[in-house]
């Protein structure tokens, strides 16, 4: 049932639009003349984007790679795993 | 003029000039002698083998622009003044010089020297110039700013923000840097699932600005490769960020479609290409820090939101049933017995049931704020989330528990209230013979025979059935 509200959200909805829409939302819900029904049709898109947001934050796979070669549509990347070389800067200081 | 022509050779010519001269009293000059045009192209010949592509130090004078054919033509002189070559430099040569050539400028000229042969005027023609020094550089920085400037590519109005959450964070720096082990080290403590895709790009030397070039159209090109990119580089002397400053790099942060932070450099040196990113970082880890916030302020703000939600919604409700409440104090229980008030329900509840004595209502309340009750517990545990800690859990279920233990209270009380309600009931007043009188289209009892006039249609609600009827006359009580 939480899942169907997840999905009703619009699908340009961005991280940025559904943290804003949130505290819209409390804001909203604060208001003593909001009717009950729809202070409750507000509580549940509230939690709905909550939701999306911490969905948007799972979805980040740890990931490091680096860019191999170029295709027409992609970049070609590998797991970027060699130890970082300390001693070759390559001419940089080392930030102070 | 012959003279003067021979003055010249000999200032500018070597070794085979003699040579020639040493030939004269062999054969005889008559024989020997060759044209001016012969003189020159051999002289020239020579200039291409000995000084092929020289590069000359000198300070620009007599500079008056380009001519209407596009080419430019003005000298070079040493500092001391002692020396003088005139210069020229082909349209074609003169539209890649990367900066505004001015008058007193040092610069370093790349040429090879000709003899014009109809004027017999020794030139240097210039394929290359660059500024000498660290003033000509600072000037051609200052150019080249302005230039840029004019053209928008450091307007505030074009920086975008960041996104607040980026799915990839694109990097563009050396493999091997300190810049790249920074931004990593500081992401890692961050956001520590954080995706990051390096495009590697040397950092200075000659192939710098092509890799960096490649590097952010890359990133511009394919869709979803980033959401934010990081062009860094670690400290370094004015001319090791030289490919920041240069015009193919800035031009290319600037077009970039992902919004580019920078970080080139120390905090001090302010680069073109940080003039033209969305944002400036001081430094490569300041860079990391600002592209994406902490994982745990995520985590709070979102905890915050969804608990204020929670608590928005438990006034609303508690301003319900006092909303509710208040409904039995209506004017239209007004002319019922006092019981009726001493029976002050707490309970929404129960004045839905003395509501519905009188008119039938759709859903009762009552059965609508248990259902709440129920739908809310419900709610509370689809928000229950892995990411929370067990304790907020608790707090949770602990807060959903108050809430319908309160709900089962006020049930309760509505029970009990419903039952001395029922001995009150407005049907066993009328048992007793009391009638309830409504005017037409009014729900609320009718208390005052001036509220009606002759002609007036009245509902009378009998202990069994009602009655329609029509105001004959009124009779109004004078006190």
């Amino acid at each position: 049932m939480s899942k169907g509200k997840t999905e009703s959200l619009p699908k340009s909805l961005t991280f940025e639009k559904a943290l804003s829409r949130l505290q819209d939302i409390v804001s909203e819900l604060e208001d003593p003349e909001k009717g009950l029904e729809a202070s409750l049709v507000l509580f549940e898109e509230g939690i709905a984007l909550s939701r999306f947001c911490r969905g948007r934050i799972d979805e980040i796979e740890k990931r490091v790679e680096v860019v191999l070669r170029e295709t027409p549509d992609a970049l070609v990347t590998e797991p970027l795993d060699d130890e970082l070389d300390e001693d070759a800067l390559d001419g940089e200081e080392p930030e102070r | 003029m012959s003279s003067r022509f021979r003055y010249t050779l000999r200032r500018v010519t070597t070794r085979r000039v003699a040579e020639t001269q040493m030939s004269f009293g062999d054969t005889g000059p008559e024989a020997t002698a060759m044209t001016v045009s012969e003189v020159i192209a051999q002289i020239n010949g020579m200039l291409r083998t000995e000084l092929p592509g020289v590069w000359v130090r000198g300070e620009v004078s007599g500079f008056k622009g380009t001519a209407a054919s596009g080419h430019c033509f003005f000298s070079l002189k040493d500092e001391s003044g002692s020396a003088s070559l005139r210069v020229k430099v082909f349209a074609s040569d003169y539209r890649r010089i990367p900066f505004t050539l001015e008058e007193g400028l040092l610069v370093l000229a790349r040429g090879t020297p000709d003899v014009y042969p109809e004027r017999g005027e020794l030139s240097l023609r210039i394929v290359e110039i660059q500024p000498s020094g660290i003033g000509a550089l600072q000037l051609a920085f200052e150019q080249l700013k302005a230039r840029l400037a004019a053209e928008g590519l450091f307007d505030l109005a074009k920086k975008r923000p960041l996104p607040l959450l980026p799915r990839c964070i694109g990097v563009v720096t050396s493999r091997h840097g300190a810049a790249l082990r920074d931004i990593l080290k500081v992401l890692g403590a961050r956001f520590p699932s954080a995706h990051v895709t390096l495009y590697p790009a040397s950092v200075q030397g000659a192939a710098a600005t092509f890799e960096i070039v490649r590097a952010l159209r890359a990133f511009s090109r394919v869709p979803d490769s980033a959401d934010v990119l990081i062009v860094a580089r670690g400290g370094g002397s004015k001319e090791d960020l030289a490919a920041f400053n240069d015009e193919a790099v800035v031009r290319a942060v600037a077009a970039s479609r992902v919004p580019v932070v920078s970080a080139v450099g120390h905090e001090v040196d302010v680069t073109l290409t940080d003039l033209a990113a969305d944002l400036r970082a001081a430094t490569p880890s300041q860079a990391a820090e600002l592209v994406v916030e902490r994982l745990d302020r995520f985590e709070e703000r979102l905890a915050r939101g969804e608990r204020d939600l929670r608590i928005s919604l438990k006034g609303r409700l508690d301003r319900a049933e006092q909303g509710l409440e208040r409904l039995s104090s209506l004017p239209a229980f007004a002319g019922f017995p006092a019981t009726v008030a001493e029976a002050r329900l707490e309970s929404r509840a129960a004045a839905a049931a003395l509501l519905s004595s009188f008119r039938r209502i759709p859903v009762t309340l009552a059965a609508r704020v248990a259902g709440f009750g129920q739908r809310i517990r419900a709610w509370v545990d689809r928000a229950a989330l892995p990411h929370l800690g067990d304790s907020v859990l608790q707090e949770r279920r602990a807060a959903a528990d108050r809430m319908s233990a309160r709900l089962a209270a006020a049930n309760e009380k509505l029970g009990v209230a419903a039952g001395r309600l029922e001995a009150l009931s407005p049907l066993r007043v009328l048992a007793r013979g009391y009638a309830v009188v409504t005017r037409d289209g009014e729900s609320a009892p009718l208390t005052d025979a001036a509220r009606v006039a002759r002609g007036d249609g009245l509902g009378i609600r009998l202990a069994k059935g009602r009655v329609r009827a029509r105001v004959v006359s009124t009779e109004v009580d004078h006190e």
